[in-house]
């Protein structure tokens, strides 16, 4: 079998080649990246014999979930399976529900072992196991996901499975509304884990289940890797009768895990699935023209062969969609725009409601406007009228989870999204055009490429095109080389990185990382230290007057006082770092600062950009024409290399200032500095000040700084996982609110649902 | 257990044979090319347990319900395909008990070949070293030698028994190799046959030009399967 793209497309060997493939699937199943190849290539090339064999393929190809005609005595044989599983799993399953192969065995590996670590490809379906699994188990559950974004997908995802009141889905560590709940489900990172390990004794929760989705995350090289494995340890020695099951995408050895955190090996099982549900070819695009190439040269062939329609037009008439990976800069720079104008031509304005509500959500996020030219014009909102998205993990989390409901609901033509995997947009599309091929981390690139290929419960073949613009040798050797995982953590590793990474191993090694504050023992030292203390006090005198927090205006209108306090803050945490920030870092911790205090102030997220905007719109003349004024832009501290640069400054003109820019920007502060980096340190302070000086004003600006109130009731409502936004709307209409309850007022009954959302799961 | 009842073995010329068979538990057949496909299929090796769990008893119903079909001559493509392998499997079992040629399972179960041409259903080898090629055809509603003729016919002239040899060779003598080198080789139709006369159906046989084309090769059987 050789040159096989070619002779489809030329229709020759036809039936040998269906022969060929149909009876590799019959054994093998639908593991084999070429077969998947081969039968996309039919149903294009060959629509009509396709159709002729095509219940077969999908019954050897076992994607259940369909409902397929059986037509042979082979087909008979899975058809036979299908019902077996639908008999043997009926307790999870409803009339019309059905378990993949794959997805049966997953369930199997679960109940039948202590831990099971797995890993399979992007579209199998694993997280229909996991919602069936999560709503079985007696006690409480807890799922790990690497970011935040995947704690929202799955939080949404959960609240939508789980119609039961008393089952709390919450995505902290939390005990809340115990008096109606049985169950907690909780949805948390590996940092947001270790709240679990405070509790003890009769507080303690008691978990059936750990799911450690995305666990690939433990190979990770940084600090998070090392946590990571930490979180694993520790969860395991605390619930040893508890499950642990960890999901990976396309590793060759899952058991991993197990080995490298020392679970034991016979109470544990592994498995690498290979089960594929979609198919996906591959072209490559070169000067304006696509090339259709295999991944098995012995088999597709040698040489690109010429496409001769431009699928990417092709999808978007036929109403499908297309994933665009390309560098956050292009997407800044708006040069996507350009680049792909030839599509974006191509979807034209559509005016329906769905799309008038999200641009309206989203103005209500982001305070920006669809009117061109005008102040505040956020081209990233006008672009949805033409079904046009942009996805990436600078975009606030709201805004992001509003992208992909709108791509849900198949509103979406095209995304331009950045290929941050764990920030990324997960969710299929007919095309994955990779503009940068990536091919270091081969893992990551797999996985971004597994976003091709929708799959349906329609009974048709489905499939998804990988574009990519260079490099086909590479891509190729991508594709056909496993991966694998690391068998050592990074805990057992000897290694010796920086001070900030060796205190942290450190300190997870010996099991002295404070997890109330998220600190090391060594940062928890400098907290105590006498020039510390002097530091918080001068911040205290500064922000209170008679046990109160000075006005915003007041910090505003006397410079000298504004820059003292942003000061007093910077010293602060160069006692964390236990060196002086240069001038680069220092521009950008002051923004922080200026942010954070904003959001003490109550300042929601679209007034924070409005006033960064404003700031650098309120322009000046320089050489006859209006320039920007300067503003930093955000930066990862620390980092001893930074120089001051701005985001926008005297060199720009204030025609130029994007709005969106603004609003990336200041979400990656909050996001990135001021809620992964800053909050606890800061938190942690001034707590502890109040621990030993019974400052009560230290306890107050703790609050603010974690919570951004220091009422308790709303403190009690945030816990709730209410925004501020909500309980602005529903506050009037709780009676009382504590770890027990939530005691709503009849006036409840009368706020209409779209309002109250957000404590749906909490009413009667 | 055999399934079936050999009801005419006669003589059509010195090296062409009619065989009719009564099969007497289509179910039995039925259930071993069942068990067999379900063994090859990927499932089996990916689910060990469903063999010992629940299997037999499933595939006791699933096997009913073909094989009420097939005796309603119903003509969905499930009863076609089923109907095949019957016929397939009891021509097999024939030549093997009846003139004692060897034992080769059926091609799908054996098949390793990457070229993927479809090819012949069976095969066997004689007490002569001539190895023969067998094509099975299943019709509801009349007698199908026509289709396995002409498909034989079809199958010699694409050389579809070469690239199938590389399947069974393994099975063969040596002689019987070197014997088909030199195009000598037999072929086996085997047919579903409605209740007519063994006489006439012979008769009617005898007069199809496909049949007079296959007549020149070493041996030809012809089995009808009342099914």
């Amino acid at each position: 079998m050789k040159d096989v793209i070619k002779n489809i497309i030329e229709n020759k060997n036809i039936d040998q080649i269906f022969c060929y493939v149909l009876d590799r699937l019959f054994k093998q199943g639908p593991i084999d990246i070429t077969d998947m190849e081969i039968l996309s290539y039919m149903s294009i090339y060959q629509t009509e014999k396709f159709e002729l064999h095509k219940n077969s393929v999908l019954n050897f190809m076992s994607v259940f979930y369909k409902d397929v005609p059986r037509e042979t005595l082979r087909d008979v044989v899975f058809g036979q399976y299908k019902r077996h599983l639908h008999d043997k799993y009926m307790k999870y399953l409803k009339n019309d529900e059905y378990f993949t192969p794959v997805q049966a065995d997953i369930l199997k590996g679960i109940d039948n072992n202590n831990c099971f670590s797995f890993s399979a490809p992007t579209s199998t379906g694993k997280s229909f196991v996991f919602m069936k699994k999560i709503i079985e188990c007696k006690n409480d559950v807890v799922v790990v996901v690497p970011s935040r974004a995947l704690i929202n997908e799955y939080y949404l995802k959960l609240c939508n499975n789980i119609q039961d009141k008393t089952i709390n889905i919450l995505t902290f560590i939390d005990k809340i509304n115990t008096k109606r709940s049985r169950k907690n489900v909780f949805v948390v990172t590996p940092e947001r884990c270790r709240e679990l390990f405070k509790y003890v004794g009769k507080e303690e929760f008691i978990v059936d289940l750990f799911l450690f989705d995305e666990a690939q995350l433990s190979n990770e090289e940084d600090k998070r890797g090392l946590y990571y494995d930490s979180i694993v340890r520790r969860a395991y020695k605390k619930y040893p009768n508890a499950k642990f099951v960890f999901a990976h995408p396309f590793v060759e050895n899952p058991e991993s895990q197990i080995i490298k955190n020392k679970l034991d090996q016979s109470k544990s099982d592994n498995k690498p699935y290979d089960q594929k549900n979609v198919g996906q070819i591959f072209i490559i695009k070169e000067d304006n023209e696509y090339y259709h190439f295999g991944i098995d040269k012995e088999i597709m062939g040698n040489r690109k062969i010429k496409c001769k329609f431009n699928p990417i037009v092709r999808v978007l008439n036929e109403g499908g969609s297309v994933l665009f990976y390309v560098p956050k800069s292009r997407i800044y720079n708006k040069k996507v725009l350009i680049d792909f104008q030839e599509y974006i031509e191509s979807c034209k304005t559509i005016s329906s409601d769905r799309i008038d509500y999200y641009t309206n959500e989203l103005i209500k996020i982001t305070g920006g406007n669809t009117k061109e030219g005008e102040n505040y014009y956020s081209q990233m909102i006008s672009l949805l009228k033409k079904g046009i998205v942009v996805h990436h993990g600078s975009m606030p989390l709201q805004t992001r989870v509003l992208i992909e409901e709108f791509t849900k609901e198949g509103l979406c033509k095209i995304c331009f999204a950045t290929s941050t995997l764990e920030q990324g947009i997960n969710m299929p599309f007919d095309i994955v055009f990779v503009d940068r091929l990536e091919i270091k981390d081969s893992l990551a690139l797999k996985n971004l490429i597994g976003r091709a290929g929708r799959s349906t419960l329609k009974n048709k073949f489905d499939y998804g095109t990988v574009v990519i613009r260079s490099n086909m040798s590479g891509f190729r050797k991508v594709m056909l080389t496993p991966n694998r995982l690391d068998t050592v953590s990074s805990l057992d590793k000897i290694e010796d990185k920086d001070d900030d990474y060796n205190d942290f191993k450190q300190s997870i090694v010996n099991g002295t990382f404070n997890d109330e504050y998220n600190l090391t023992p060594k940062e928890i030292e400098n907290i105590e230290k006498p020039d510390t203390k002097k530091i918080i006090v001068d911040i205290l005198n500064s922000v209170f007057l008679n046990g109160k927090l000075v006005t915003l205006d007041q910090i505003n209108k006397d410079l000298d006082f504004k820059l003292n306090l942003y000061f007093s803050f910077r010293r602060l945490y160069e006692t964390f770092l236990d060196r002086n920030l240069n001038d680069g870092e220092g521009d950008v911790l002051s923004t922080a600062i200026k942010i954070m205090l904003w959001r003490i102030y109550g300042k929601t997220f679209k007034q924070i950009c409005w006033f960064r905007y404003s700031h650098v719109i309120n322009s000046h003349y320089k050489d006859g024409k209006i320039t920007a004024n300067y503003i930093t832009g955000f930066h990862e501290l620390p980092n001893k290399n930074l120089s001051r640069y701005p985001l926008y400054g005297s060199s720009d003109f204030i025609k130029d200032v994007d709005y969106d820019r603004i609003v990336y920007d200041t979400y990656d502060y909050i996001d990135k500095l001021i809620g992964f980096k800053l909050q606890d340190k800061f938190y942690a302070s001034f707590i502890k000040y109040f621990e030993s000086e019974k400052d009560l004003r230290a306890k107050k600006l703790a609050n603010y700084i974690k919570f951004g109130t220091d009422d308790k009731k709303e403190i009690w409502m945030l816990r709730y996982g209410l925004t501020f936004e909500d309980i602005e709307v529903l506050n009037p209409h709780i009676e009382t609110i504590d770890s027990q309850e939530i005691v709503f007022k009849d006036s409840i009954n009368d706020v209409p649902l779209e309002l109250k959302q957000s404590v749906i799961r909490y009413l009667n | 257990m055999r399934g079936y009842k050999i009801i005419d073995n006669k003589k059509i010329d010195a090296h062409i044979t009619f065989i009719r068979i009564n099969p007497t538990d289509i179910k039995l057949t039925l259930k071993e090319v069942f068990k067999s496909l379900s063994d090859l299929s990927w499932l089996s090796k990916f689910d060990g347990t469903y063999i010992i769990e629940s299997f037999n008893e499933r595939a006791k119903n699933t096997i009913e319900f073909i094989a009420e079909n097939i005796i309603k001559s119903s003509d969905d493509s499930v009863t076609s395909s089923s109907g095949e392998y019957i016929v397939s499997e009891l021509a097999r079992k024939s030549i093997v008990t009846e003139l004692k040629y060897l034992d080769i399972p059926l091609a799908e179960l054996i098949k390793k070949q990457k070229i993927g041409n479809p090819g012949f259903d069976f095969y066997s080898e004689n007490s002569a070293n001539i190895i023969l090629f067998g094509e099975a055809k299943y019709l509801t509603d009349k007698n199908a030698y026509g289709k396995a003729f002409e498909q034989i016919i079809k199958f010699e002239k694409n050389k579809n028994d070469i690239e199938d040899l590389i399947d069974f060779d393994r099975f063969c003598s040596n002689d019987s190799l070197k014997k088909f080198q030199k195009s000598e080789k037999g072929f086996i139709a085997a047919f579903s046959s409605k209740k007519i006369p063994t006489d006439q159906l012979i008769k009617n046989i005898s007069k199809n030009a496909h049949f007079i084309q296959i007549k020149k090769f070493s041996e030809v059987i012809c089995i009808a399967v009342d099914i």
